[in-house]
């Protein structure tokens, strides 16, 4: 077998059964002229060498295989921005499901797993990556050539939102952040609903009876933040009504938190438990501390809120 | 400006401007090879690892007709323009023509 029939079967291989006669047929007769040309120059037959430096001249089999057959990308380029977003979208809404998992696990098991932690989420990130890849491959390289999606085709300047300042923005991460925290906040909240009897019985400290009125407020402005949450992932821009809303919302949570931070108790032992870190007076400190700092934050939010109605309203947006 | 950059971008501007070359060469019959000397000749430097997966595409898409000879003891497949080759030829070469009178009044203003 000498260089150029080894050359065509390399070549032969990257090719489709329908078109591999054909095009090899062709680059065999395409290298033999070339050759001739150049046996003809030196007046004699090319010796192995010189074929092999016309056959590496010519390209790797692969390469020129591929050359032959129509450009086929993962995903194409008008679809790259659409796929980049999604993949984003959905390896955050991942992490925070996988975050308030692993959280929830905490709370039901008492210890924190690492291993679950990592591991957990890298399984499953992958396998969203090869979905969504996969997907956006099929809406690249359509069966029959047809585009299926258009993302970009149907648009009006008009549907655009009226968004004049960067912050009007409402950035995802921070929508899909501030509803993993409401989520925690209330499986935290209503903990003896979802746990196991087995985990009810082997926890230590529980909320004191002082805690006990605040829940349903607690609950109540979680759930109106949800709400919120919800209409910021429809429409993810700030207008004057919804930054009012979120300032009252902030507000009203800055109250109930502060208001439970200076509660004088908000922990308690659940009877016969022993607490496994601290002694239940650090609990309370430490819990009370981490309010105050909480309900101060959520205050500084709503003094943003506010400030930015302001700022919109001067400027007549 | 780095070779690198400017490699790149010559690149870009003879990839469209060599269909319309091989196209303009194709009003006669050429095969492969042949068709790669008279690029050659008119300065127009193509490697064959281009050359002959694209002259596969022109005739895929209709523009070109094909035919296998046999010459000199071995065969050969030509190509030729196929009608739609030719008008479509005809509205390039004229595009390319506004193209590079539009392109020389731009052009011609640098010192």
């Amino acid at each position: 077998m000498n260089l150029i029939d080894r050359y065509m079967s390399a070549v032969a291989q990257y090719l489709p059964a329908d078109r591999r006669a054909e095009i090899t047929r062709e680059l065999r007769a395409n290298i033999l002229d070339r050759l001739e040309h150049m046996e003809a120059e030196v007046g004699r037959v090319a010796s192995n060498a010189e074929v092999a430096g016309v056959l590496r001249e010519m390209g790797h089999p692969q390469r020129v295989a591929n050359g032959f057959l129509a450009p086929e990308r993962l995903v194409s380029d008008e679809l790259f921005p659409l796929f980049k977003q999604a993949l984003y979208y959905s390896l955050l809404v991942f992490a925070i499901l996988h975050v308030v998992k692993v959280g929830a696990v905490f709370l039901n098991a008492g210890y924190f797993n690492w291993k679950y932690f990592v591991f957990g989420f890298t399984d499953t990130a992958l396998l969203i990556f090869a979905s969504v890849t996969g997907i956006f491959y099929v809406l690249s390289n359509p069966p029959g050539g047809k585009p299926w999606y258009t993302p970009y085709a149907d648009w009006k300047p008009e549907q655009l939102p009226p968004v004049q300042r960067p912050w009007q923005r409402i950035s995802f991460a921070e929508q899909a952040s501030e509803l993993a925290i409401n989520v925690f906040f209330l499986l935290v909240l209503h903990y003896p609903l979802w746990a196991s009897a087995a985990a009810i019985d082997s926890v230590s400290v529980t909320f004191a009876a002082p805690v006990a009125p605040w829940i349903p407020w607690m609950t109540a402005m979680v759930l109106v933040s949800m709400l919120l949450n919800a209409w910021n992932f429809r429409y993810g821009f700030w207008t004057r009504p919804k930054l009012i809303v979120s300032g009252v919302i902030n507000l009203g949570s800055a109250a109930v938190l502060l208001a439970v931070s200076r509660l004088p108790e908000i922990m308690a032992l659940v009877p016969g438990a022993e607490i496994r870190v601290w002694g239940i007076e650090e609990a309370n400190t430490f819990s009370a501390f981490g309010l105050l700092i909480a309900g101060l934050w959520v205050l500084y939010e709503a003094g943003k809120d506010f400030y930015r109605v302001y700022l919109l309203r001067a400027s007549g947006g | 400006m780095p070779d690198d950059r400017l490699d790149k971008l010559r690149l870009e501007l003879r990839r469209g401007v060599l269909v319309l070359a091989v196209l303009g060469s194709l009003k006669q019959p050429h095969y492969g090879y042949s068709l790669r000397q008279q690029l050659h000749d008119a300065g127009v430097e193509i490697d064959e690892g281009t050359l002959y997966p694209l002259i596969r595409r022109l005739a895929d898409q209709g523009l070109l007709e094909s035919e296998w000879r046999q010459g000199e003891g071995r065969e050969r497949r030509y190509y030729q323009l196929s009608g739609e080759g030719k008008q479509l030829l005809a509205k390039l070469t004229s595009e390319w023509q506004q193209l590079n009178h539009h392109l020389g009044k731009l052009l011609g203003g640098e010192s």
